[in-house]
């Protein structure tokens, strides 16, 4: 039995511009490599390919800026959360953004499901006037059903469940479930803007917001 | 307006792995791209995750972009799905860093790794929209240049490519560099004119019938290179790990290699140089693997004392090793064992030929007895996989030898007792130029084909062997564009017409658009396909890499009666033609670390 005591940290930072292109998984790659070079007491994997143990936050699909993303990582020995950020902001790339450091007290934290969701800024470009229309429609309507593929069976949701908050100034801003319906799902069935048409939106997840944010209340 | 970045992150969206186009990429020089630099676009002519592995294009990169007076950009092929959006929106295809289209460049230069990729070079060419044909460029169009190791028979490309630069480029392209620099306000024309008289460029509207002599970079094996950190990419390429290039050439003498011609004389880098910008390295940029490149690795001199200076690194930083290009004749149980400790647990070899006297024909010269070694000291050390790579087709190759190969494959099936996983890759033989076998044909499509299903046949009954091959029509084409005169310039023009592009690529590929250029063009591909008398003037004739006619001659002559040639490293020279005028081997000895050179005897 392994009596090591470990030290669980985040770190946070931003994936913005070009940065919205790296897949998740080549994300995770960087970011390995990054902790690797920090010189940190980074835990690591054991087995045949042996890798710092990172354990990264929801995956940003490509097309989205992240703000507020984060990645675990785990230390066997406790040291001070400066040293850990003065080490960090030194290998992280610029074309990421540092945000901070935070050392993980609550096991409840580290879990997948704390965040449950997201807060998504979208600027529409061209297509604002379509899109007042289309966020006016969408409050108004009280359910909308939305049919997708997934693992090859067909899923019904409604998508007024997954979508907590949304309101249009000359931005979208909208807090959804992370799981349930993806952003893109949202733009093609309510906006009606293909994915290979998104190129010309600015799609931004401001923040996690974790599964206690909301009382029951507030949604519209 | 010159040099103003394109706009077109928002094709992005639409295409597969929207990362190829980012660049951005760790250690990248990034530098402005204007009118106060000789600026270099370097392209290589395929698709990011393939271009970027190759090493060849950083070495020039780092050279360039460390002159204050020039800079380096660089391109690869945009896959299809982006090419088409490109081209739908009239955006110019552009520079990875600067975003700079290619047409604003001074200089657009290819790197030709393998004739398969030369209708990319119209690809790239068209979407960078600029002429395809040389004839047809204009005052303010790149000067479009190519080197690499197919450049050797430039002709094939004459009609696309203003300059070819033959042999190694770390001191050619500062020379084209300063030309251009100097040539900035005279005519294209006259730059060109002036490219054609540095030594090793092959210019085809003013080189005529001069004979060029290839560069060679005498200074590979010097302790003061300093060395940039390696380009570290977001997207995965085919090879994701620090490379250490520790040698360059090869003295064994395999008759049907190119690459042991083209990069005499052997040159070794200095030990310690490779081990203190390899610690460099991964210390500062968390590599979690590193590979020793050369043509063949084990025969470095040093190579056990480097693999234990090495293993201490890599142990520290939690790296693994890998040593591809080892020969099965100079591996050893030290070696295996210091492998396996840096995480290596597959061996491969390359008998190429299944029967001796076949393997004495092509001057492979490994024995029955060393590749079953081999074998036993790997499965001794636990290691579970062994990739074996022949060749079908070969000179004065006859049925019995392709028997051999099953035989050999069972021998070693029957060693392992059926515990090791085993890949088999089979290649049809194709005759390279300035090998000993360039005058030789190439086997007919119908006996390649009977003798790749006879060896899939049998060896695919096995759950644990593998078995690929690569497929006979890229072959051809190999064959045609690599021994071809100016006529194939035809042929190619009008296979990418009918839509060539990716020809490595297999759901690319299609041999129609290729026959049918042929057709129209009234080529007979066959005819590339035969053997060449001695007699014949070659087409390359022109071109001179230092390996004599006269001794690839005596070579062929005694494949045809069985006899090998030694290895000259061994102390025996046998005259190839690479030494002389201050060309000679540049071994890295034993004793101390020092560096030796042998004379030549």
């Amino acid at each position: 039995m392994n009596t090591q005591e470990y030290f669980h940290f985040r770190l946070f930072f931003s994936k913005p511009g070009d940065m919205q292109y790296v897949s998740h998984l080549d994300l995770v790659r960087m970011l390995q490599r990054i902790m690797r070079v920090s010189k940190l007491p980074i835990v690591y994997t054991q087995g045949f390919n042996i890798h710092p143990k990172i354990s990264p936050g929801p995956p940003l699909s490509i097309g989205v800026q992240g703000e507020n993303e984060y990645c675990d990582f785990i230390l066997f020995r406790n040291i001070s959360l400066q040293e850990i950020s003065a080490k960090l902001q030194l290998v992280l790339p610029l074309q990421l953004g540092f945000k901070k450091v935070v050392f993980l007290t609550n096991k409840q934290e580290r879990k997948m499901e704390y965040f449950k969701y997201e807060k998504i800024l979208i600027d529409p470009a061209e297509y604002r006037d379509g899109f007042r229309k289309f966020t006016d429609e969408f409050i108004k309507t009280k359910e909308w059903h939305f049919e997708r593929m997934r693992k090859g069976k067909k899923r019904e949701i409604d998508l007024k469940n997954a979508v907590v908050r949304i309101e249009f100034s000359d931005k979208l801003l909208m807090i959804k479930t992370i799981s349930g319906a993806t952003i893109f799902d949202i733009l093609l069935d309510v906006y009606q803007i293909k994915r290979e048409e998104t190129g010309k939106l600015i799609i931004i997840r401001k923040e996690l917001l974790p599964f206690n944010y909301f009382s029951a209340s507030s949604r519209n | 307006m010159k040099y103003r970045p394109v706009k077109f992150q928002h094709l992005l969206p639409a295409v597969l792995k929207p990362s190829r186009y980012i660049g951005n990429e760790l250690n990248s020089f990034r530098k402005e791209i204007s009118a106060n630099t000789v600026n270099f676009c370097l392209a290589f002519p395929d698709v990011y995750e393939i271009g970027f592995s190759h090493l060849g294009i950083k070495i020039l990169y780092t050279i360039l972009n460390e002159h204050n007076d020039c800079a380096a950009d660089r391109v690869y092929a945009p896959f299809p799905d982006f090419g088409e959006k490109l081209i739908s929106e009239n955006i110019p295809l552009f520079g990875i860093e600067s975003r700079v289209p290619l047409k604003d460049f001074d200089i657009l230069g290819f790197t030709l790794q393998s004739e398969l990729t030369y209708t990319n070079i119209l690809y790239i060419l068209e979407l960078a929209q600029i002429p395809v044909s040389r004839k047809d460029r204009q005052e303010n169009d790149p000067i479009i240049i190519a080197g690499g190791p197919c450049a050797v028979n430039p002709h094939p490309l004459s009609d696309f490519i203003d300059a070819f630069l033959i042999g190694d480029g770390e001191e050619a392209i500062i020379e084209i560099k300063d030309v251009v620099k100097k040539g900035k306000d005279s005519s294209r024309t006259e730059r060109l004119q002036e490219l054609s008289k540095i030594k090793g460029l092959f210019v085809p509207e003013f080189s005529g019938e001069k004979k060029i002599e290839a560069r060679k970079y005498m200074k590979f094996g010097s302790l003061d290179k300093t060395h940039h950190n390696q380009l570290i990419p977001w997207q995965m390429p085919t090879h994701f790990r620090y490379v250490a290039e520790i040698m360059r050439g090869c003295s064994r003498g395999c008759r049907f290699c190119f690459a042991g011609y083209f990069y005499r004389p052997v040159r070794e880098k200095n030990p310690k140089a490779i081990s203190s910008q390899s610690q460099k390295e991964i210390e500062n940029s968390g590599w979690d693997e590193a590979a020793l490149t050369s043509l063949s690795t084990s025969d470095y001199s040093c190579i056990k004392e480097l693999m234990k200076d090495l293993f201490k690194i890599t142990s520290e930083n939690k790296t693994s090793l890998s040593l591809p290009s080892l020969r099965a004749d100079t591996i050893d149980t030290e070696i295996i064992s210091l492998l396996s400790r840096m995480r290596q647990s597959g061996l491969t070899i390359a008998p190429e030929a299944g029967s001796q006297r076949l393997r004495d024909i092509i001057n492979k010269n490994i024995s029955e007895e060393e590749i079953l070694k081999s074998v036993k000291i790997a499965l001794q050390n636990g290691w579970k996989l062994i990739k074996l790579y022949f060749m079908i087709g070969l000179p004065l190759e006859d049925d019995s030898d392709i028997d051999a190969i099953i035989e050999l494959v069972n021998k070693i099936i029957d060693l392992s007792h059926k515990k090791l996983r085993i890949n088999i890759t089979i290649s049809p033989f194709v005759p390279k130029v300035f090998t000993p076998f360039q005058w030789s044909k190439m086997e007919s499509r119908s006996d390649l084909l009977r003798k790749a299903k006879r060896l899939k046949g049998v060896l695919s009954r096995y759950r644990f062997i593998k078995v690929s091959y690569h497929s006979v029509e890229t072959s051809i084409l190999e064959c045609v564009l690599g021994r071809g005169n100016r006529e194939v310039g035809k042929l190619i023009y009008s296979a990418y017409r009918n839509g060539a592009i990716f020809d490595s690529w297999r759901e690319y590929f299609d041999f129609e658009n290729w026959q049918k250029a042929a057709q129209s063009n009234n080529i007979k591909l066959d005819e590339y396909l035969a053997e060449i008398p001695i007699s014949e003037n070659l087409y390359w004739e022109n071109i001179d890499i230092g390996i004599s006619k006269k001794f690839l001659i005596s070579e062929w002559e005694k494949a045809k009666q069985k006899k090998t040639s030694a290895d000259c490293r061994d102390g025996k020279c046998i005259a190839c033609g690479v030494c002389g005028n201050g060309i000679i081997p540049d071994f890295v000895r034993n004793d101390d670390f020092q560096v030796e050179t042998i004379q030549k005897l």
